[in-house]
């Protein structure tokens, strides 16, 4: 049965039916804007309360920024499992504090929650030719999924694209067999000048090559035989 | 007034995850695990502008989708700024860049046919202490004030649909309703739009705002103001920074623990962003 056509509304993922399927029971509407619960208001009122300008003239200074850690370039948190926060405290105006430049290094904030704490590292990959040549990403437990898509556990967004965005191959660690898998996804993958085949994973070892499009990653392992992090680590 | 949000997703019973989460603020732009840091003034410092998408279908794409749809309305409702339109259109014409963006994915990859995702986009603009919404699918957004809960926007589901329907006299095959009732009617899916929801709100102080997929309807909207009445009598009180954090913070994970407690091994994926408004923060 496929996943989407479960019958019962809180365990179905979300599904849409269109409505020219459906053209004897109820035609959706062919563009209907709705104005919000208030009917044709296009501003929504609760109560009777009137519309509230309120220009808050405050700012925060640095010091009262609680748990500031990010970075400025690239916030390292998994969309999947990390908490996130942050706020917007109103510089006094646009013009006396250019936006950006105000409080962009004061007021988001990205904290993670204590479950989410950095993966350890069980490989690296290194890009020995094509763009990003030179640099490396390491990656941890479970199934890395490699494409060129910033949501992607090894992305090599560097300009290659001939990579696919998503899942053009992955890269599992199985600390059971303290191996290390390749396997293709949606584009081709040669492994050693092999190609990795569909349905059919290869293992790694240490110096193995790996291309994908236009680049060729030289593999790393730091995990193996002779060493796993201790499970409450990972 | 101040807008201080938390935001984070659980997977629930599913082996995937397709709902998706954006920020812009403070000329940075959070989504897809990375902080991009934007050019100056992209969005003007006193707005902020909150994304959730959940995806669907297209033999296991809805992430994709989910995934390019935040992107690209990002990118497009900042080009839309930059040009002088207004929010309003600057967010209608984002949703309809971002519904072309999965046409041309599908028409290049007919494989990838059938997927698409709900979106809710929220921009709050603190000089006129107003937000305004777009919203297509079945998310949930909602506000908690004065200690009650009142979902704000339309949900696009049969069920909804054919309840207008009855009120203005049609017969429905009642059947096919129940069926399909929980079904999506309009989605970003590559096709027309066939409903958007729009609309501001006036914002008071002490607000809070929740964006949501539709995995925390485990809860029902009762429970949902009674456990955020919970964590907002458990705050501090105050205007400490922290304080607010936390106040936002305790809302979105007793809302996470509301829905653990369901205890459904088929829990959806589910994404909350909580955000309180507040005067006079130091």
């Amino acid at each position: 049965m496929s996943k989407f056509d479960s019958g019962e509304r809180d365990h179905a993922p979300t599904r849409l039916i269109r409505s020219k399927n459906k053209a004897a029971t109820a035609d959706a509407p062919t563009e209907h804007i709705n104005q919000g619960h208030a009917g044709d208001k296009e501003t929504v009122k609760i109560g009777s309360e009137q519309p509230t300008v309120n220009i808050n003239q405050g700012q925060s200074s640095a010091g009262d920024a609680p748990t500031v850690n990010i970075k400025q370039d690239n916030v390292d948190f998994r969309p999947e499992t990390g908490a996130m926060a942050g706020g917007n405290l109103n510089p006094a105006s646009d013009s006396a504090a250019p936006a950006g430049r105000t409080s962009a290094d004061k007021t988001v904030l990205v904290r993670r929650s204590a479950d989410t704490a950095e993966q350890a590292t069980v490989a690296w990959l290194v890009i020995v030719s094509g763009p990003g040549k030179g640099k490396s990403i390491s990656f941890s437990y479970g199934l890395n999924k490699i494409g060129r898509d910033v949501s992607q556990d090894i992305a090599l967004s560097f300009g290659d694209s001939e990579i696919s965005r998503q899942e053009h191959a992955s890269i599992e660690f199985d600390p059971k067999t303290r191996k290390f898998y390749l396997s293709k996804g949606d584009n081709l993958v040669y492994l050693n000048d092999e190609r990795v085949g569909a349905g059919g994973e290869k293992t790694l070892e240490q110096g193995d090559e790996i291309v994908l499009g236009a680049t060729t990653l030289r593999f790393v392992p730091f995990c193996g035989a002779d060493f796993d992090w201790p499970a409450s680590d990972s | 007034m101040q807008a201080i949000w938390s935001a984070s997703q659980i997977q629930g019973g599913r082996d995937y995850q397709e709902d998706f989460l954006g920020v812009i603020e403070n000329n940075s732009a959070i989504a897809l695990g990375k902080k991009q840091l934007l050019e100056d003034g992209a969005l003007p410092a006193h707005q902020s502008l909150y994304l959730l998408a959940d995806g669907m279908g297209g033999m296991g794409h809805g992430d994709l989708a989910a995934s390019t749809v935040v992107d690209v309305f990002m990118a497009s409702f900042l080009e839309n700024i930059a040009e002088g339109l207004d929010i309003r259109t600057s967010l209608r014409q984002a949703l309809h860049r971002s519904n072309q963006a999965i046409l041309d994915m599908i028409t290049a990859e007919p494989e990838q046919s059938g997927m698409g995702c709900t979106l809710i986009a929220l921009l709050w603009d603190s000089h006129l202490a107003t937000v305004t919404w777009i919203s297509v699918g079945d998310s949930l957004l909602g506000i908690q004030r004065d200690g009650r809960w009142l979902a704000l926007n339309e949900k696009h589901i049969w069920r909804n649909l054919a309840k207008k329907k009855r009120a203005a006299g049609e017969v429905l095959d009642e059947e096919e309703i129940e069926r399909i009732g929980g079904a999506l009617y309009s989605a970003i899916d590559g096709s027309e739009l066939s409903a958007i929801d729009q609309a501001d709100l006036s914002i008071q102080q002490n607000d809070v705002i929740i964006i949501a997929s539709d995995g925390l309807e485990v809860l029902s909207e009762d429970m949902i103001e009674q456990t955020i009445n919970t964590s907002l009598k458990d705050a501090a009180e105050g205007v400490e920074i922290n304080d607010a954090f936390n106040t936002v913070e305790g809302i979105r994970s007793s809302l996470f623990s509301g829905v653990e407690e369901q205890n459904n091994h088929h829990q959806d994926n589910t994404s909350v962003i909580s955000i309180g408004f507040f005067n006079g923060l130091a």
